[in-house]
């Protein structure tokens, strides 16, 4: 029974650290690569175009919701308190710009995006087409990892940029179709209070995030083990992951931009 | 010349190669037979640098990847290489020619523009014609084998593996790829270790024969030598006999059998 107990810990410890040597490895082999200079420009220009086009609708759509229902929840609030809708523009473009825009979208992208490069990669991994790239004379990191990470690095600042304006439109239109605030003073309360800060603040976030889901979706795309069962769960691990991540590094993220003043 | 010296491979805690020595000489073919899951695979593997060796070290004109570490000398290595999967291991997100010439822009300094001819002349040599734009996902099984040897041969090197490149063809056309693997050696001088269950396809084929059961080389000699083995084990394998020392267990669950029987193929 104890010793069954030390055997599960001590595995699992292992796995632990085995997982994250192997992901340092990931990583330390693509800045290798990098500073190479090899890039597989063609393979990038692929993902850009097929991560952007794939998110793009979903992003837009739940970031338009998003920015409704912030409009209607802040117009109720402001109607109960100061008897009419103020400043609903603002906490609309604030909370967007900063917060929401950023951490929805990279989750929404992880899901969708993310979701498809690990399965993509696992698939590859276990019909030993990974295994052919090493004997055709290239490296799987090359050739698979570094177009999806840079990939994920153009195109989730431009997403959630697309999100911002998206969410701010949807909280514009509850402002003025249900509370009935004038278009210009929507507009005002954002740009009056809007200072570039602001959005460095969101936007800087996303590197952080594109980082972080694309190593960790290629990271367990091209460690799958297992046939189709093993497809799918390093595919739903990626998605997990890749969300607790982001919301994990939300918080440093702030904290470190707080201290630089980006705020 | 490849050098196999005590070659240990592991997965976890079961032990796949046992100490496998084997010596393929330049411009010799060797065909390696055994069981399914007896490591045929593995060991070639091991070969080429996709797995590492426990134990033991293998040498390809005295050069160790294990030894290696800067990418620019693996490259070197594993230029000297073709390998043809098991299972093809085809790009199914690239076209047939794709796939046959992808290796070009790796390993040699081929004209890009060149790639679509060179693609119909290999994909030609294995029996294939005007599939050159279909996705690997349109093709049979044994289509997809013979655009994999197209792909393993297309940078012209001077050592091909092949992982069982007749199984899944029918007669014939074994036969075609026979002829091919034979061609190759005699008129490019390539070194070649073919590993295969069809004793025809060895026979015609193989300058020597290996037999790996259990983790181990049992007897490596010339095919007249192996057809007559009075080994039982060699026997009863190239005899394709039930009965023997070679036990395939069908019921009682035995971690040996089970590793035996692990993988089918
Ligand atoms: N990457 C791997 N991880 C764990 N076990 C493996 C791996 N590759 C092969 N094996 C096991 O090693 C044994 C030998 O496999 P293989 O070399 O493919 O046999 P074969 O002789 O049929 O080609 C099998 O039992 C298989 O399950
Ligand atoms: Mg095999």
């Amino acid at each position: 029974m104890t010793t069954a107990l030390f055997t599960w810990v001590g595995e699992s410890l292992f796995g632990i650290f085995e997982g994250a040597g192997q992901f340092t490895f990931l990583v330390r082999s693509t800045i290798q690569w990098l500073g190479r200079r090899s890039i597989e420009g063609r393979q990038t220009l692929v993902q850009i175009v097929r991560i952007g086009i794939d998110s793009m609708p979903v992003v837009l759509l739940t970031s338009f919701f998003t920015g409704m229902v912030l409009a209607l929840e802040m117009g109720q609030t402001s109607q109960h308190f100061f008897n009419e809708p103020l400043f609903i523009g603002t906490v609309v473009s604030f909370a967007i710009v900063m917060e929401l825009g950023p951490v929805m979208t990279a989750i929404v992208v992880a899901g969708r995006a993310g979701a498809a490069i690990a399965a993509e990669l696992g698939t590859m991994r276990v019909t030993e087409q990974v295994d052919a790239l090493y004997t055709l004379g290239t490296d799987p990191v090359r050739y698979l990892v570094i177009p999806r990470v840079l990939a994920f690095l153009a195109v989730l600042p431009f997403l959630t940029v697309m999100a911002d304006f998206s969410g701010i439109i949807g909280g514009y239109f509850v402002a003025a179709s249900k509370m009935h605030v004038p278009p210009n003073v929507y507009w005002h309360d954002i740009i009056d209070n809007m200072l570039p800060r602001h959005f460095w603040h969101g936007y800087l976030k996303t590197y952080v995030f594109a980082t972080s889901v694309s190593f960790i979706c290629c990271y367990k795309g091209i460690t799958t083990r297992g046939g189709a069962e093993g497809v799918g769960r390093s595919t739903t691990a990626a998605v997990v992951m890749s969300m607790v991540s982001v919301l994990v590094l939300d918080y440093f993220a702030t904290a470190v931009l707080n201290a630089l003043g980006i705020t | 010349m490849i050098e196999a010296k005590g070659v240990v491979k592991r997965f976890g805690d079961r032990t796949i190669l046992r100490g496998v020595d084997l010596t393929v000489e330049q411009g010799e073919t060797l065909c390696i037979i055994g069981g399914s899951g007896c490591g045929k695979s593995t060991f070639l593997k091991c070969v080429i640098g996709l797995l590492r060796p426990d134990e033991g070290r293998v040498t390809v004109d005295g050069l160790d990847i294990a030894e290696m570490n800067e990418e620019t000398r693996i490259g070197d290595y594993r230029r000297r290489f073709g390998y043809l999967f098991q299972e093809a291991a085809l790009f199914d997100s690239m076209t047939v020619w794709e796939n046959v010439t992808f290796g070009l822009r790796y390993l040699t300094r081929t004209d890009p523009s060149k790639f679509r001819s060179i693609a119909k002349d290999k994909l030609a040599l294995v029996g294939l014609k005007d599939i050159e734009d279909f996705k690997p996902a349109e093709l049979s099984g044994g289509m997809k084998k013979r655009v994999g040897l197209a792909r393993a041969i297309a940078a012209e090197p001077s050592y091909i593996l092949y992982d069982e490149p007749t199984t899944g063809l029918d007669p014939i056309m074994s036969d075609v790829i026979n002829d091919l693997i034979l061609d190759l050696q005699k008129q490019l001088k390539v070194t070649s270790i073919v590993v295969t269950h069809d004793m025809k396809s060895a026979y015609k084929i193989a300058s020597r024969i290996a037999m790996l059961h259990e983790g181990r080389v049992l007897e490596s000699a010339p095919p007249e030598a192996i057809k007559r083995s009075e080994n039982p084990y060699v026997h009863q394998f190239v005899e394709g006999l039930s009965q023997g020392p070679i036990k395939m267990k069908l019921k009682d669950y035995e971690p040996d059998a089970a590793a035996r029987q692990g993988t089918a193929g």
